[in-house]
């Protein structure tokens, strides 16, 4: 680790300000246990780190009949074990307590969590040059790649890991977004970007711009939400695949629908041929069949991650089967 | 001279008489019956305190005044000749106080995997020594290399090895070589590959006449170590003589490395001392690159140095349990009885060929064997003893076999084992497994539900009566105080513990009345902890030393008193008189002209004993989800015997942390090499995944008390066969549960799928 200066804002102007004008070198602090990391591995080398702990306001969770908003530096703890989060946004509960160690939760925070970068041990290694640290080569596309992404892998093949993120797309959230010139709401469909577009992020954040709230609307009383992933290790792993799932009913059929895919996209994977296959349909063996068909079209399954779409057909299917229970259960 | 006389072995409540020759000046061992206070109770570990509130000291916690820190350079080259090293700017920058390279420490120019030592400096702070490290400049030639067993076997596949060493060799059997330069002898050679031949011809022929012959393909990863405290040392030199904090599985191995005037170091007196180490599980006996580094470093410095490596030169460079193919093939007669068995197996224990051996062909009665091994060299971190070296790997594999021999003459798996078995011991513990782990419930099978089970048994068999070159020391005080001592190391499993509970039973103490000393070579000679003979070998010159010194005490108290020596005995913290207490221990010693009574005794050589191996068997049940490939596994009972029990608590937690282990090999742990670039990319605890909480099965452990006979305690080591059977246990139930045998570890959901994938509308050969 090399070493480097921190800085304590007590307010979000200040942060943006200090993080603003030393943009190059300088990193957002929360819960450090994503960026400590990289910094210790040197993935990351700031000259500057900004904590933003010390920034009051930032750590409630409030709840009216339009929906909940979240402070960016609540802890996923303090997130899973909300009674108003538990009572109507139970899917995030269940996302946020499967994600890393009860110690880990108790410090990560939930806008960390959704910044968080890619998982790729080739990208955290220092050993190793890659496309996404101005490299020249994607070492996961033809080497050890059993942990990577089947979608969008021509350039990169490190997946978003975030629990969070792929249930926030699922409520349909938005993020509030400050910086020096003003605040901004973007919603969570629009935050993610792909190699393609910029291969060193992987979201729209620029210099000196802090999330400081999530928002998620109220879900229709007919509507039922559910999260599945799947991991080697039960004790603190990462999700090899998950689904994320929010169906609406009207009687039977479902009216409006939500498929999110985790750990196997660059980015939190929306899957709107499925969500189209059982908008106006029952829920049955075979539009599950179906729907889990069409959220795999476009997968590029690389040499040791085949295994990956029979995951997710499983977790897709198991995931539909809850959400159709709960949404005609509530 | 040797004393002759009957002794009573056996376990449960059937004993036998057996005569054996004691040597001269040991005493019988324990018999059933006995009075003892201490031994056979479950008595806390007297370091439980000092390691769960911290204050224990560890080699990392030494801070010796004036403490500066070591750092080694790695090779990032998978394979490489080192052409030139400069070190100008690292030496020049301020802070740095020596710097040493390894073709000048270890006139070894070549960097034969990532990871290889180059370089290694000292300097103020650990943030230095890293910078300085960063500019050494190194001139490699760089070379094409192969990390996996698959690439290093291949048709025209980059030499590993130097000269015209081959990338695969025969290790077993073996012709004899020829003294110099290892080339083989011909002739030997070809007389050896006539002798295998016929052993294949004459396998071949009971294969012909078996009634069920089965064959499988197994292969099992490259296991890392990993325990939680580090290699490392912490050096001292005054003079000439070095003070070595050392974290150890052998004190007086790291001693004698050190001390040799062969070696680099050569320093004219050592003292190691490894009060509490974090773990070493067989990769700790040498004191390694690292350790020389660091006493040459402090050496140079003319300071104190720390070299401890950090978690990912731990994972590349510090040893592992090495892979396997296996190729096996059973002959079965109708009956159920082996007639035969082929074994081709081979395994990567780095650059090298030995060491990677799978005891595939052990524990039951396999009838005739044809087995060959080959050592195949790969660019990767070399390997070091595991845990049970060899074993785990090779039982995976023919536990395997034995279920699918069962099931081609239609046996039941664990009555076909029975039926090859005749250890005097295990035959006894199927039946305990059997019934422990619910073996005839029914279960839901087959893998047409989402969620199966099943259950799955395997064996172990160990060797570890322990043996001779160790001595204990007991003092006794005027002022009461009694002081045990040997200079092994505890790495975990409790020999501090033991040692004092073996010699306080002599003495008639309460185990808080004895001060216990290990892990410093300036006490009595000690082993190293290798093959699960600590206990075995400390225990028995313990409890002699300790008798010897109960002896001496009560000539002292009979001369002095006037009483009978035969009727006095130590009991409950006083002296006994035909039994009745008749003077406290303390009152007793003041008595004694002189300050101290000391004894030295030495380990004596071992009887001939029940059984010269200790058995064990485990049932697991596991759950495995059809959907996404997760096992989890829910009970694993460990039936295990350990000659005679000191501490039953202590026994089981070596039974609980073997089959953790077990576990974790089974479905988690495997280091896993870049077949770009040659470097492990799992070098940490994030990637490298080791059994968590969470992961961990109920571990129901019956023990066996057993008296062995084979020495004065009758005691048998435990700290590695009980890591033996697990992962195989496991498979077995896998392939119980889905219907469809994973043959390669560890079992993920990855490999859970596409076998699924594979198997086609056949269900589990129990069915529900």
């Amino acid at each position: 680790m090399r070493p480097f200066k921190i800085a304590f804002p007590s307010s979000v102007d200040q942060a943006c300000d200090v993080a603003g004008d030393n943009f190059a070198d300088a990193r957002l602090l929360a819960g450090g246990s994503d960026l400590l990391t990289s910094i210790k591995e040197r993935i990351e080398v700031p000259d500057l780190l900004v904590d933003l702990k010390r920034i009051k306001g930032l750590d409630g969770i409030a709840f009216d009949e339009k929906g909940i908003t979240i402070g960016g530096l609540c802890t996923l703890s303090d997130v899973a074990a909300h009674e108003k989060v538990r009572k109507h946004y139970f899917a995030l509960s269940e996302a946020t307590e499967q994600a890393a160690t009860p110690q880990i939760r108790n410090v990560a925070t939930i806008a960390g969590n959704i910044c968080q970068r890619p998982r790729c041990w080739y990208f955290r290694s220092e050993d190793y040059l890659c496309l996404k640290k101005g490299g020249f080569k994607c070492y996961a596309r033809w080497g050890e790649n059993e942990y990577h992404t089947i979608f969008d892998n021509d350039f990169c093949c490190a997946p978003n890991q975030s629990n969070v993120a792929p249930i926030l797309k699922v409520y349909d959230g938005t993020l509030e977004i400050v910086s020096t010139s003003g605040t901004r709401e973007v919603e969570i469909e629009d935050f993610f970007t792909g190699p393609t577009d910029d291969i060193s992020r992987e979201n729209i954040l620029e210099p000196g711009e802090v999330v400081t709230r999530i928002h998620l609307p109220t879900p229709a009383p007919s509507s039922g939400c559910a999260y599945f992933e799947a991991r080697e290790r039960q004790s603190f792993d990462w999700a090899l695949a998950s689904a994320s799932v929010r169906l609406t009913f009207s009687g039977k059929k479902v009216s409006d629908a939500r498929v999110v895919l985790g750990a196997v996209a660059p980015v939190p994977l929306r899957r709107r041929a499925s969500e189209k296959l059982l908008v106006g349909n029952t829920i049955s063996e075979e539009t599950i069949d179906a729907a889990c068909k069409a959220a795999l079209e476009g997968a590029i399954l690389l040499e040791h991650n085949a295994y990956k779409s029979k995951l997710v057909e499983g977790l897709l299917a198991r995931a539909l089967r809850a959400a159709a229970e709960r949404g005609k259960g509530g | 001279m040797t004393e002759e006389m009957k002794i009573k072995v056996g376990f449960g409540d059937t004993f036998r008489e057996l005569t054996v020759r004691i040597p001269d000046g040991d005493i019988p061992p324990y018999q059933p019956g006995d009075p003892l206070d201490l031994v056979g109770t479950s008595e806390i570990r007297l370091d439980a305190v000092a390691k769960v509130t911290g204050t224990a000291e560890f080699t990392y916690d030494r801070q010796p005044k004036g403490l500066i820190y070591g750092k080694i350079l790695r090779s990032p080259h998978a394979n490489a000749n080192i052409r030139s090293i400069d070190v100008s700017q690292a030496r020049a920058l301020e802070g740095v106080r020596a710097v040493l390279t390894t073709p000048d420490v270890f006139e070894d120019s070549t960097a034969r995997y990532a990871g290889a030592e180059i370089a290694a400096v000292a300097a103020d702070s650990e943030a230095i020594a890293d910078e300085a490290v960063r500019m050494i400049e190194v001139d490699y030639e760089v070379l094409p290399f192969c990390v996996t067993i698959d690439d290093s076997m291949a048709e025209g596949a980059p030499k590993v090895g130097r000269g015209n060493q081959e990338n695969v060799d025969r290790v077993s059997p073996r012709a004899r070589r020829r003294r110099r330069g290892g080339e083989i002898n011909a002739d030997a050679e070809a007389s050896m590959v006539a002798r295998m031949k016929e052993r294949e011809k004459t396998v071949d022929k009971l294969f012909a006449k078996s009634k069920g012959v089965v064959e499988g393909e197994f292969r099992t990863q490259v296991q890392t170590h990993a325990p939680l405290e580090t290699h490392g040392v912490v050096c001292d030199w005054d003079g000439k003589n070095l003070l070595c904090y050392g974290s150890s599985q052998a004190t007086f191995g790291f001693k004698r490395e050190l001390g040799s005037s062969r070696g680099p170091v050569g320093a004219k007196d050592v003292r190691v001392i490894c009060e509490y180490v974090g773990g070493g599980f067989g990769s700790k006996f040498s004191a390694g690159r690292e350790g020389v580094l660091g006493a040459m470093l402090a050496r140079e410095a003319g300071k104190p140095v720390r070299l401890m490596l950090d978690r990912k030169e731990e994972q590349t460079s510090a040893g592992n349990r090495p892979d396997s193919l296996q190729k096996l093939k059973m002959g079965v007669a109708a009956d159920g009885t082996i007639l035969a068995y082929r074994v081709r197996s081979w395994g990567t224990p780095g650059t090298g060929t030995g060491g990677a051996g799978a005891h595939n062909d052990g524990i039951y009665n396999l009838g005739e064997i044809d087995k060959v091994e080959y050592g195949v060299r790969t660019n990767c971190g070399g390997a070091r003893a595991h845990r049970a070296p060899g074993w785990p790997q090779g039982v995976f594999a023919l536990e395997q076999m034995m279920d699918m021999g069962a099931q081609s003459v239609g046996l039941d798996p664990i009555e076909f084992r029975k039926r090859n078995d005749d250890h005097p011991i295990r035959t006894a513990q199927y039946d305990i497994a059997r019934e422990k782990i619910g073996w005839d419930r029914p279960r839901v099978r087959g893998g047409a539900a989402t969620v199966c089970r099943g259950v799955g048994v395997a064996s172990n068999l160990w060797f570890s009566a322990g043996g001779r070159g160790t001595q204990v020391m007991v003092r006794v005080h005027k002022d009461g105080q009694v002081e045990v001592r040997n200079g092994a190391q505890d790495i975990g499993t409790g020999t501090r513990t033991v040692m004092g509970m073996v010699a306080a039973e002599e003495l008639g103490l309460p185990l808080a009345r004895v001060r216990t000393f290990i892990g410093d070579t300036r006490d009595p000679q000690g082993p190293g902890s290798g093959g699960s003979t600590t206990i075995g070998s400390i225990t028995p010159a313990a409890r002699l030393a300790g008798y010897v010194a109960k002896q001496r005490l009560l000539e002292v108290v009979a001369a002095r008193k006037n009483w009978p020596i035969d009727q006095l005995g130590l009991r409950r913290g006083h002296v006994t008189r035909s039994g009745d207490p008749v003077l406290s221990f303390d009152a007793a010693c003041q008595l004694m002209e002189e300050d101290v009574i000391e004894v030295l005794e030495s380990r004596k050589a071992n009887y001939a004993g029940f059984s010269d191996t200790n058995a064990g068997v485990q049932c697991a049940e596991v759950e495995v989800d059809t959907e996404t490939g997760e096992v989890r596994v829910i009970k694993v009972v460990a039936v295990a015997d350990a000659g005679k029990l000191i501490n039953p608590m202590l026994a089981e937690s070596q039974v609980r942390g073997g089959v953790s282990q077990g576990v974790g090999y089974a479905l988690l742990e495997r280091r896993i090499m870049d077949s770009q670039e040659g470097r492990m990319v799992n070098p940490n605890l994030e990637m490298y995944k080791l059994l968590g909480a969470v992961d961990c099965p109920e571990i129901e452990v019956v023990l066996f008390d057993v008296y062995n006979g084979k020495s004065n305690t009758s005691v048998m080591g435990l700290g590695e066969p009980p890591i033996v059977a697990t992962a195989a246990a496991v498979a077995n139930a896998v392939s119980d549960a889905i219907g469809v045998r994973i043959t390669e570890i560890p079992i993920t959901p990855r490999k859970v799928l596409e076998a699924l994938g594979r198997k086609g509308s056949d269900t589990g050969k129990k069915g529900e």
